[in-house]
């Protein structure tokens, strides 16, 4: 794909959003077509972007004369479940929303918000009005869930799996005495399996899948599109994180995930909320400042973060992917101009780092 | 009877470390053995008392005397909860004689079946049910491994954003449309032991910051209509600072500072805003700095204040 893919990711709490936002604007005032697709954002962030409501379609944020732009899109993975069952299986749609285990199926189904993302960031791709695609990813259970949740709901719409347990006899091996009896004790196991989820949810789960059949389609579609695109080696991997203990820990697992996917994109480290690398003023007068608590938990933090930075190097192996550092801001003064300067530093920073930062 | 404490909240408010440290406390009481399990989670629960890797048995802590942890995972616990039921209900037929070891290669032939075993991963509510089965048969007859004791304290780290509500949320509402299942049969015993106060207390764990205060208090409302209390509200990592002036301090550490005390002022606005909604004791729980596992013992303490 022409677009370029950029995937931000790390633990809950640690600025994801706000960083994609940030790259995005960045990026459009150089000049580039940019859309950010987030599925949760603060109510300030998304005042800054003009998101007052939800919409499946992306907004403009603003337009440099550059010929630059921003857009951005706030999901609302609600409706843009039902809008994809309307639009792919418009003859049953009625029917898939009414169904009685949809209302679960829409709250619980494992990956389904991570699908939206992706649904939504592919079908911006592909339209070829962007240039680069920030995918902000929610906070998952599993660090790449996004990618595999094509592939996931696939597995939930293959009806060769219920059929498998609709049907009553398995069928009949006849060679040799202990085949039969591991075939009996199957049959026997699996009809403890029937019983223990009940004929009627398994009856009316059966129907539900039947009216789904048409969006099947679409997910083997996308599974192949997300993969191809994120194998790519022009998209980008931005791992976020702040310089304490968990954050720096999740990130570690997700940078390990991508090693063992063998994703070829550059990956890239926002630090954020840091504070400043200088050293601080005397116990005495952080106390005088902010009181002896207060004065003492900002110098640990301090001394914490510099212990934090210098295990970096073990985190990551050498050589460390480029590193940009962003210093606490006020979330009460967070404005467009402040979006873009963070986007600014975070990009001048890996650039400086390496030749093919972003 | 084990009392069941589940930790609940939005991924990176804390929620793991809180667990850890109502297992320090529980443990450090000596009521009998206490059991920290990871729903899902990364481990981290289980890594600040020492213990890496994933155990699915209940495994002792290294650095915590008398405390286990396991991580459990749908699977392994649909695997444990199935193969039960199996020895339950086959009395009559030529397998139930059959050893321990034949039936579990029996739930195995059934779990590793390839077609099973996706639909175990895809079918909605089967995963929050039986995770949840999990944490109610451990509260009421997990026994520890060494000693053979029944646990007196089941501590549990939910899994962070919707999905801690999810597990509750799903298993109600199938228990409410499908009768005819052995699960959802259950499910609505587990529920009840669920909403007993004297035998399950769930902790919400909350951040003073915006969409962590917003997310706490959608959950609770949640929680409330599903008619489960929360049993405290934790506010985690509020400022200690006391002071109003930022004095002379230089430069970048002059704007450090005020952002320190503009912090102090939300978090007391955030801390009303909770206690406003939620109707449950709320805890303040100050910022602990420095290496997480020295912070537990303070922690715990702060839990309790």
């Amino acid at each position: 794909m022409k677009t370029r893919l950029v995937v931000v990711l790390g633990a809950g709490g640690v600025g994801k959003t706000t960083t994609a936002a940030a790259l995005a604007a960045s990026l459009a005032r150089e000049g580039l077509r940019t859309a950010v697709v987030t599925v949760d954002p603060a109510r300030r962030l998304a005042g800054v972007l003009g998101l007052e409501h939800l919409t499946n379609e992306p907004r403009e944020v603003f337009r440099d004369p550059s010929g630059g732009s921003m857009s951005a899109l706030w999901l609302d993975s609600r409706t843009a479940f039902e809008e994809l069952v309307r639009k792919h299986a418009p003859r049953s749609a009625e029917q898939v929303l009414n169904h009685r285990l949809f209302k679960i199926l829409q709250s619980q189904l494992g990956g389904i918000e991570e699908y939206l993302g992706v649904e939504k960031v592919l079908g911006l791709g592909r339209s070829g009005d962007f240039d680069v695609c920030v995918l902000d990813t929610p906070p998952s259970r599993h660090a790449l869930d996004f990618l595999d949740s094509p592939q996931h709901l696939l597995k939930f719409f293959d009806e060769s799996i219920l059929s498998y347990f609709l049907n009553d006899e398995a069928p009949a091996q006849k060679r040799g005495f202990f085949a039969r009896i591991v075939q009996t004790g199957r049959n026997q196991a699996l009809d403890a399996f029937r019983n223990f989820l009940g004929r009627s949810f398994l009856g009316e789960l059966a129907q539900l899948l039947q009216e789904f059949r048409p969006v099947q389609e679409v997910f083997t579609d996308r599974a192949r599109a997300i993969e191809a695109w994120t194998s790519e080696p022009s998209t980008r991997f931005v791992l976020v994180a702040t310089l304490e203990d968990y954050p720096q820990d999740e990130i570690r697992l997700l940078a390990g995930e991508l090693e063992t996917r063998r994703l070829p994109g550059n990956r890239l480290l926002v630090l954020n909320k840091c504070l400043p690398v200088e050293e601080p003023p005397s116990l005495e007068r952080l106390t005088e400042a902010l009181g002896q608590a207060g004065g003492r938990a900002l110098r640990q933090r301090w001394e914490n973060e510099k212990l934090a930075r210098a295990k970096l190097a073990d985190s990551f192996g050498h050589p460390v992917p480029p590193v940009a550092e962003v210093r606490r801001y006020s979330v009460d003064h967070l404005g467009l101009a402040q979006l873009e300067a963070m986007g600014r530093g975070i990009v001048s920073a890996w650039r400086a780092q390496h030749s093919t930062g972003l | 009877m084990a009392e069941l404490h589940i930790v609940t909240g939005k991924g990176g408010v804390g929620k793991s470390t809180v667990a850890a440290a109502l297992a320090m406390r529980f443990a450090r009481e000596g009521r009998g053995p206490v059991l920290l399990i990871d729903v899902q989670g990364s481990g981290w629960a289980l890594r600040l008392h020492g213990l890496n890797g994933c155990p699915f048995e209940s495994t002792a802590l290294p650095r915590l005397p008398g405390a286990y942890g396991a991580r459990i995972l749908p699977k392994e616990s649909f695997k444990q909860y199935f193969g039960n039921l199996l020895a339950l209900g086959n009395e009559a037929s030529a397998f139930g004689a059959a050893t321990g070891i034949v039936r579990s290669r029996l739930v195995d032939l059934v779990v590793e079946n390839k077609i099973v075993s996706a639909f175990i991963d895809v079918c909605p509510g089967l995963e929050p049910a039986v995770l949840l089965g999990k944490l109610h048969w451990e509260a009421w007859r997990g026994v520890s491994p060494s000693e053979d004791e029944p646990w007196s304290h089941v501590i549990v780290d939910a899994p962070a954003t919707g999905h801690g509500v999810m597990l509750f949320k799903s298993t109600f509402a199938l228990t409410e449309v499908f009768g005819s299942g052995v699960i959802f049969k259950q499910a609505s015993e587990i529920m009840s032991f669920m909403r007993d106060p004297q035998r399950t207390k769930l902790w919400l764990v909350t951040l003073p910051e915006e969409l962590p205060v917003a997310e706490g208090i959608e959950m609770a409302r949640e929680l409330t209509l599903l008619r489960v209390k929360p049993y405290r509200v934790v506010l985690n990592r509020c400022t200690e600072v006391s002071g109003t002036g930022v004095g002379d301090l230089p430069g970048v550490w002059g704007e450090e500072a005020a952002l320190e005390i503009e912090r102090a002022r939300r978090d007391a606005d955030f801390e009303q805003e909770l206690r406003r909604n939620i109707e449950a004791p709320l805890v303040r729980v100050g910022e602990f700095v420095g290496e997480a596992t020295a912070a537990l013992p303070l922690i715990a303490q702060e839990l309790w204040k």
